[in-house]
This record gives C-alpha cells, structure tokens and sequence, in this order.
C-alpha cells in the first residue's frame, strides 16, 4: 500500500464497512478539504454507492474505480 | 410565473447592459434560425489592405497596390496578396461588407469585447455563446471555442474549448488521441455499466441537491451549480456522440486556421456545435514593420477561401453565417516605426446564411473616420447614426434568429437581411 496516493487506508480485497468508511472519510478530506465522520450524510450517500457497486461487480478495486468516477464528478470539485 | 434559468440569466444580462449602453432603438428582428462561424483577426488589422481601399488620399498611407471592384465591393489588389483577389472572385457574389465600425476605444480589451459581445461588460458572453445557448443548448458542445479570445461569460457551461492541440479529443477518445508504441492499446478509461451510472448519477444528484440547499438556493450560486449539474449531463453526451462513430477531429496545433478550419467545418456538420468562433494566428497589432500586413492578409484570406469552400461542400454555407472580424482598425498615418497604432474604428464582412452578397453596408471617409447610416438599410445617411459595434452585434444576433433585445436591450440592429 506504500506506493498508493488515494487509496491507503484498505487492502485491494477489503469489503469491511467501517474500513470503507475510514476510506472515504480519508478520500473527502484529500479531495474536497472537507472534514466528516465515519457516519456524516456525506459519507454514508458515498458509502451507498460503493456498496451498491460492489454489489454490481463482486469486485472491491471496480467498486473504488467508480466511487473515485463518482467523487471526481461531484460539484465539490468545483467549489473546492 | 416560475423564471427558468434562460430568463434569469438573459434578464441579469439584459440589466447590466441597460446600465452600461444607451442606445434606444428598435427591437432586433429573431430569423429562421441557423448556425454562426465567427473569425477574429486579433490585434488590429489594416483595412486598407483589402476591403477598405483608400488610394491617393493625402491623410491615409497605403500599402502598393490598384482598386478592382468585385461587383459592387472594390478591394484593395496586389501582386503579393493573391489569395485577397482570389476570395473575392468566388465569393464577392456572396459577401456583405461592412465599413465603419465605432469599438469606442484604442484599447485591445475594450474593443474585443465590444465586437464580440455588443456590449463593454467585462462579463458579458460573445455571439457565438449567446447564439448557441439560445437556438441549440442540447447539443453536446453547443459553442466551440477554437480561438483564445471567445468569451463566454455566464454561458461556460455550454461552451467547450479545444485547447491548443485539440484535447477535447483525448478526453473522450483517447485511442484517436494518442499514438500506440508497440502495439499497446491506450486505456479507454472507466466505462461504467448501465447499472454502475445509475449509482454514480445518484450520487451525483444527492451531493448537487445537498449544495443547492446549502449554498445554492438562489442567485449566482444556484445559477453556477444548475450549470454544473449540466455540464456532467452534457460530458456525457459528448462521450455517447463518440462512441456513436462521430469524430472530434485529430490532435494538431490549434492556434492555426488551417487546423481550426476543418474542426469547425465537421462540428457543425455533425451536430456537434451550433456556433464556433476561429481565430487568426497572425500578429495583427503592428506597431512597427505595418507592411507585415500584407502577408497576414493574404494568408488570411487563403484561410477563408478554404473555410467557404468546406462549408458549401458540406451543403452548409446557406444554413450558416460566416462573419470575419477584427475588434480594431489601424490608424490612417505610420508611425515612426512603419507601423500604424490603434484606431477606434474598423470593419467586418460577412457572407453565407441569408445574408445578401455583393453589397457594402456603411462606410469611411477620407480620414478613415466612419460615415453616419442608416440602420434599417446599411446605406450611407448623414443625417442617419454612427454605427456602433453593438447595433452590428444585435444586427449579426438577428440574422442567425437570436432575439437581440434579449442580450442587448435597446439597441438597434443594423438590418444585414431585408
């Protein structure tokens, strides 16, 4: 994981919600300078979808490529 | 009454301009709607190159050359320049000239705005941007912006910039974008399935929804967020316009005609754009070393050859306007240097659409300054008004059948079709 720049906090295989969460909380912070906790709004809609990707593909790197998709077509971009 | 989004953005525009340019007039006449090329010559050209022929005047110094009429438009002619006589014998029969442009001001950012926009708001978009939110907003870049200088204001959203060597193509496209070394076949980048863009979409809905009600309710915000929500609609339709076979054109060097030319051609023809604004790549501002002009006029005017022939190859010339300006004249007099400086007065030709050709609408004396008209025919009138970039601007807005008033409230249009 040392050679990762988004994505440091879980494992390729990790399916752990509360990891997730950590994840995304992460993710927002590097992405929109927003600071969140595991169970803010904001989280939970990026949760809801990671897990709904994951339960498209059964796979956890797909799942993190269209949550990133996602993230990075948030208007947060651009009012960062 | 609910306000739509147009209405706002037309009246905040409308406000400003009413603020800023007291000329009272008639309400522009919106035509058959069709597609607009603008061309702009950045820096200040030399009219008397060309198409404002100015021989033995004692107040004005011209370049070498003899008057030819080409039907009713005489022309500046010599040797070096070619391509200027050759323009005009194919397409003179097609051309309206306009002389006597007032810009106002002897300063290139004033003047640009004022040509393309009709107005001296630093925030107001130009022609090509009011034309293409206004008669096809749906298209996935309604206004293609080829030339640095296209200004689109409160209408970004709709506006897409090909960037120097044409990157509009490797965003959607990257194996027509980049070479393939060694048989490797470049990423296609994340296609989500059907199921996988209905989460992303979703998601994307709640976070647009969630800032509307925090920041976004009303005013610039909501205006900026609603533009932002469609631009990610209209991403994805210029990716499906790809996918679909069309073609956004090759990587080259943009800032060139040559190359703009055809990106332009092939966008409007295929429904990629409603407008598209070119730029010359020429130093026009000469200041010193003027004769410099004749060379960008001949090249220019080779350019334009190329332009009118694509289009009406294309079956497009009689469905759009093709209007090739420069926001500045030069003076009468060289300087010092051999060059000419600013001069607040310029010209501008049109052909293509339902424009009529062979005609010249206005005119200079002999001291370059511009001749009084009349706005509802073009024809020279002393006792008529000095024409003012923004009644071309409402005249150019009329004829591709944008309602003026709109955009440039009061202000009467120059009439360039009866």
């Amino acid at each position: 994981m040392s050679r990762r720049w988004v994505l440091r906090r879980v494992a390729a295989d990790e399916r752990n919600e509360v990891a997730v969460r950590e994840q995304l909380v992460d993710v927002h912070l590097r992405f929109f300078g927003e600071e969140h906790t595991a169970m803010d709004p904001e989280i939970t809609e990026a949760w809801t979808l990671w897990s709904g990707a994951l339960e498209e593909s059964d796979d956890p790197r797909r799942a993190w490529s269209i949550t990133l998709y996602a993230l990075m077509q948030d208007v947060r971009m651009a009012t960062y | 009454m609910a306000i739509t989004r147009r209405q706002v953005i037309v009246g905040g525009l409308a406000a400003g301009a009413v603020a800023s340019l007291p000329l009272v007039g008639r309400r522009a006449r919106a035509r058959t709607p069709c597609k607009l090329v603008m061309v702009l010559n950045y820096g200040g050209w030399d009219t008397t190159y060309s198409i404002d022929p100015k021989p033995g005047l004692p107040l004005i110094d011209v370049a070498e050359g003899t008057e030819r009429r080409f039907g009713n438009i005489p022309i500046w002619s010599h040797p070096s320049r070619p391509n200027v006589d050759r323009f005009f014998e194919r397409w003179a029969p097609r051309t309206t000239m306009v002389h006597g442009v007032q810009v106002r001001s002897f300063v290139h950012t004033d003047c640009i705005k004022r040509v393309l926009t009709g107005s001296p708001s630093e925030t107001a978009p130009d022609l090509g941007a009011m034309a293409a939110f206004e008669l096809a907003p749906d298209l996935p870049v309604p206004y293609l912006a080829l030339g640095s200088q296209a200004r689109s204001g409160p209408l970004a959203s709709i506006t897409g910039r090909a960037g120097t060597s044409n990157q509009l193509v490797a965003l959607v496209d990257p194996e027509a974008a980049y070479a393939q070394p060694g048989g490797l076949i470049p990423d296609q980048g994340l296609i989500p399935t059907g199921q996988e863009q209905d989460l992303v979409a979703a998601f994307i809905a709640a976070g647009t929804a969630r800032l509307r009600a925090t920041r976004g309710q009303r005013g610039y915000n909501k205006r900026r967020i609603d533009d932002f929500a469609q631009s990610i609609e209209r991403a994805d339709r210029l990716a499906r316009f790809v996918r679909d076979g069309a073609s956004l054109g090759a990587r080259d060097y943009t800032p060139q005609l040559e190359v703009q030319i055809p990106l332009a051609v092939q966008a409007l023809r295929d429904g990629l754009s409603q407008a598209a604004l070119l730029q010359s790549s020429y130093s026009w501002d000469t200041h010193s070393g003027n004769n410099q002009q004749s060379m960008f006029h001949d090249g220019l005017f080779g350019s334009l050859d190329t332009l009118c022939a694509e289009l009406e190859s294309a079956d497009l010339l009689d469905q759009t306007l093709v209007v090739v300006m420069s926001e500045m004249g030069r003076t009468p007099k060289l300087n010092g240097q051999q060059g000419k400086d600013h001069w607040p007065v310029t010209s501008c030709f049109m052909l293509g659409a339902s424009v009529p050709g062979d005609r010249v609408l206005g005119g200079t004396n002999d001291e370059l300054g511009a001749r009084s008209v009349d706005l509802e025919t073009g024809e020279l009138d002393s006792a008529g008004t000095q024409l003012q970039a923004a009644n071309l601007a409402a005249g150019i807005l009329s004829t591709v059948g944008v309602d003026a008033s709109g955009y440039l409230p009061g202000t009467s249009a120059l009439t360039l079709t009866p």
